[in-house]
């Protein structure tokens, strides 16, 4: 048992944390990182955005092979899977950039330590101890699921300030408790060992249609169940509607307005019994997906001992500058209010470590984008069609279909529209909301142009090349005042 | 975090801004509606600021007086006795000009903190930019002299014995410095201020700052209050807590003036760093024996050269000159002030 000391403890390697840890140790402090994982990279880089973005890619490829090379005129024998080469193809993505992350800590000289942390209160000079449990180095590399059953050694870290990263986990069906093999989150769908001959997810939000469009297009048959009446809720309608066809014109089923109430599982397989107004019903799955939300990573940290207020989700509650009811306790990321995305927490990590040290710096949540990786992808900014209208403000509205669009055409990619949302008087730009080819891309412009109080005509007096898919944003730009060229 | 749309209209009335400008105006505190926009369709633009800030720093201040930088006529107007313009044969004036570094500096010094943050800020900002910066808008010179410690040392050897126990190197005549510094600071009351943006403070506690490796800088409070072997102890625990990295925030605030030993790396003379927030900083080195002359002869004495950076501005160049001379003085003959008020031990 020994004490070290530090000028900032972060407990939890992910997307937040790793970004607190660098930018704190570039800005001068002692930093130390606590992580239960043995890679570092939290569930992003492990078993979220990046392993589903390199399946994504994959099936993207494998679809496009099968359904469109003929149209390209490339005449192949079908296509056949190699699911095997393509998780190590992922896994070696995944390894790549967990490595780089390892790095990045050395060369900041940033101290790691592989273990969990539990907040053990202030020691007599008033700062804060953190009782690591560590697993050994020789250890490092076990698997999760063993890590109860590795050799550790205790010890007692100490720092003025902690910030809590811990982020969050697969949230639950009520009444369906995961196991591994048939009801799974999506950690267990991004490694199926092979194609589902009927996945059903739980869940019309990104992680599940994105999963479910990855399955989809190695031939699963995929019904998607969501409670609301409406896939994405929070997303502009017009732009969720057109996704929803979409998905559904590749074969996803859809069980709206449909509630899951259990599951019976006969051998390797289930039964999902549900619920969609109009009695029980049952349907055969060989895996439940279960995408219902996240929660908060909160338990076994200690936090009511040292005084770390919960809020009625489950969320941690910070102040402006994140610092939770526990002075010199900082919370961010998942953990806090706002939307569970990388970005957001990675910003919310800078603003934290940089206010520490007295700069203003401060997250802009008006100006985070959004992004649902299905194809077409989807991606929105700023305030919805709806929101506007509830909140009574004036707006025009322009929009440009890729169809129309040289390039959108070349790709053979003309599903999809951009939407543009603008302030009657002032012109300017209020949302933007994007479905069509490399859309997560598009939206960049959208960004920097709220970001820096654009206006409509800004982007309409903005040069754009031919031919690319961004000149569909001028003309949707364009559109607002009924000016577009090729529409 | 879902964005109402009455909010997201509170920001689209509001002039159009950039994300770097609208994080420049929260650090200098400055809204919107105290700047002209100039830029196209009425948007305030980076140059916009930096010209509200440039106005902002020619108004008047309230009580810091200006006075014109070149330090040899200030010199020169300075009434100094034969000893003393020995004592400042040399002057450095380290005006030195310094690029995109600055306004990064200055930012954190004047930004709106959050309390914890504030007092973090002093341990971890890295220092160098502040002084680069803090040198680009302020006169500080640096003047430099010689001490005799042949007469200090022997009386820490004579009385003190067991203090050295306590001593690191370099350490060794630390405690002299300190009474000598406070007994000055007292007969020249400009030199022990604290600075606060414009404002000047003439002190009467003796918070003496003691530099420690290159960042902390633990305060000796009250040090006027303190016998030689108290402070010693006192040094000695700084350094403890120094190396376990345990100084905590209250060991660490609002000194008036600052001792910086670089002899604690062997260095032989050095120009002592300034911060802005105190008036004058003196620099100790290591003591090395070499040939002097005493009564006409050749001797071999225990020697330090000792620095003193000042602000022009603040304290002057005569002050800071006659306050050097009299800790020297003091220095090389400690027994006057332990005899007067016999607090050796």
């Amino acid at each position: 048992m020994s004490d070290q000391i530090f000028d900032l403890i972060v407990i939890g390697a992910g997307p937040a944390g790793y970004v607190a840890a660098i930018r704190a140790s570039q800005l001068g402090m002692k930093v130390a990182i606590v992580e239960k994982r043995a890679t570092p990279g939290g569930v992003c880089l492990n078993e979220g955005c990046i392993p589903s973005k390199a399946l994504l890619d994959s099936s993207e490829l494998f679809a496009v092979a099968r359904d469109k090379f003929a149209l390209h005129g490339i005449a192949i024998d079908p296509p056949r899977l190699d699911l095997n080469a393509m998780m190590l193809r992922k896994a070696d993505v995944v390894k790549k950039l967990t490595d780089g992350i390892s790095y990045l800590f050395k060369k900041n000289e940033v101290v790691r330590l592989h273990g969990s942390a539990i907040l053990r209160g202030l020691n007599a000079n008033g700062k804060h101890q953190i009782e690591i449990s560590s697993v050994l180095e020789a250890q490092a590399n076990v698997q999760q699921s063993l890590l109860d059953e590795s050799p550790q050694s205790i010890s007692i870290l100490v720092a003025p300030k902690v910030i809590l990263a811990t982020g969050s986990e697969a949230a639950a069906l009520p009444g369906v408790a995961f196991d591994g093999h048939v009801v799974v989150s999506a950690r267990e769908a991004l490694a199926f060992e092979k194609v589902p001959e009927h996945l059903v997810v739980a869940g019309g939000g990104f992680i599940g249609l994105e999963l479910g469009s990855v399955w989809r297009r190695f031939g699963a048959q995929v019904t998607v169940m969501e409670m609301l009446p409406q896939i994405l809720p929070n997303m502009d309608r017009q732009v969720a509607d057109a996704l929803y066809r979409s998905l559904r014109k590749q074969g996803i089923q859809f069980k709206l307005g449909t509630r899951i109430t259990g599951v019976r599982k006969i051998g390797s397989k289930g039964i999902v019994l549900f619920n969609a107004g109009t009695g029980s019903e049952e349907i055969d799955c060989d895996k439940l997906l279960v995408a219902v939300g996240r929660k908060p990573l909160t338990v076994g940290l200690g936090l009511d001992l040292v005084g770390v207020v919960l809020d009625e989700k489950g969320k941690v509650k910070v102040d402006e500058s994140y610092q939770t009811s526990a002075p010199g306790i900082f919370a961010i990321g998942d953990l806090v209010a706002g939307p569970m995305l990388a970005h957001k927490a990675s910003e919310e990590a800078v603003a934290c470590v940089e206010q520490m040290v007295g700069k203003a710096t401060k997250v802009e949540y008006e100006y985070i984008p959004g992004v649902v990786y299905t194809w077409p992808e989807v991606a929105g900014v700023g305030v919805t069609e709806e929101q506007l209208k509830s909140a009574g403000v004036s707006y025009r509205s322009g929009r440009f279909n890729f169809a129309a669009l040289g390039r959108a055409r070349c790709m053979d990619e003309t599903e999809g529209f951009v939407k543009i949302l603008a302030e009657m008087e002032s012109d300017r730009v209020l949302g933007v909301h994007i479905i069509g080819p490399r859309a997560s891309d598009l939206i960049a412009e959208a960004v920097a142009v709220m970001s820096f109080g654009g206006t409509v005509r800004d982007i309409t007096l903005t040069s754009h090349a031919h031919p690319t898919l961004s000149e569909a944003i001028r003309e949707a730009a364009l559109d607002v005042y009924k000016e577009a060229i090729h529409a | 975090m879902e964005i109402k749309a009455d909010e997201m209209l509170g920001r689209v009335m509001a002039p159009p801004t950039s994300p770097s400008l609208r994080r420049e105006m929260r650090e200098k505190n400055i809204s919107e509606d105290e700047l002209a926009a100039s830029g196209k369709g009425g948007r305030i633009t980076l140059d916009d600021l930096f010209a509200r800030i440039e106005e902002k720093s020619k108004m008047p201040p309230p009580s810091r007086p200006v006075r014109t930088v070149e330090s040899e006529k200030v010199l020169s107007e300075c009434r100094c006795t034969p000893s003393l313009s020995r004592s400042v044969s040399e002057v450095s004036a380290q005006v030195t000009s310094t690029s995109g570094e600055v306004t990064d500096c200055i930012k954190a010094e004047d930004a709106p903190l959050c309390s914890s943050a504030r007092k973090g800020a002093h341990s971890i900002t890295p220092v160098i930019s502040k002084v680069a910066a803090y040198r680009h808008e302020s006169a500080i010179l640096t003047i430099f002299d010689e001490v005799d410690l042949s007469n200090a040392l022997m009386l820490s050897k004579k009385y003190c014995e067991y203090l050295l126990e306590f001593h690191g190197i370099g350490f060794g005549c630390l405690p002299f410095f300190v009474k000598a510094c406070v007994k000055a600071l007292k007969e020249f009351p400009a030199v022990n201020v604290s600075i606060d943006g414009d404002i000047v403070e003439c002190q009467d506690s003796f918070d003496i700052g003691l530099a420690i490796g290159n960042e902390k800088l633990p305060v000796l409070h009250n040090s006027d209050k303190l016998n030689l072997c108290e402070i010693d102890q006192a040094i000695a625990t700084f350094i403890e807590k120094y190396e376990t990295n345990q100084l905590d925030f209250s060991d660490l605030e609002d000194a008036t003036f600052i001792i910086r030993n670089a002899g604690l790396y062997g260095a032989m003379s050095s120009t002592p760093m300034l911060n802005r927030q105190h008036g004058a900083a003196l620099g100790i080195h290591c003591i090395q024996e070499r040939p002097v002359v005493r009564d006409g002869q050749i001797v071999i004495r225990p020697m330090m050269n000792i620095a003193l950076s000042y602000d022009e501005c603040v304290v002057g160049s005569c002050k800071a000159t006659q306050f050097l001379k009299r800790v020297k003085d003091i220095v090389e003959v400690p027994e006057e002030f332990l005899e007067e008020r016999g607090e050796l031990l």
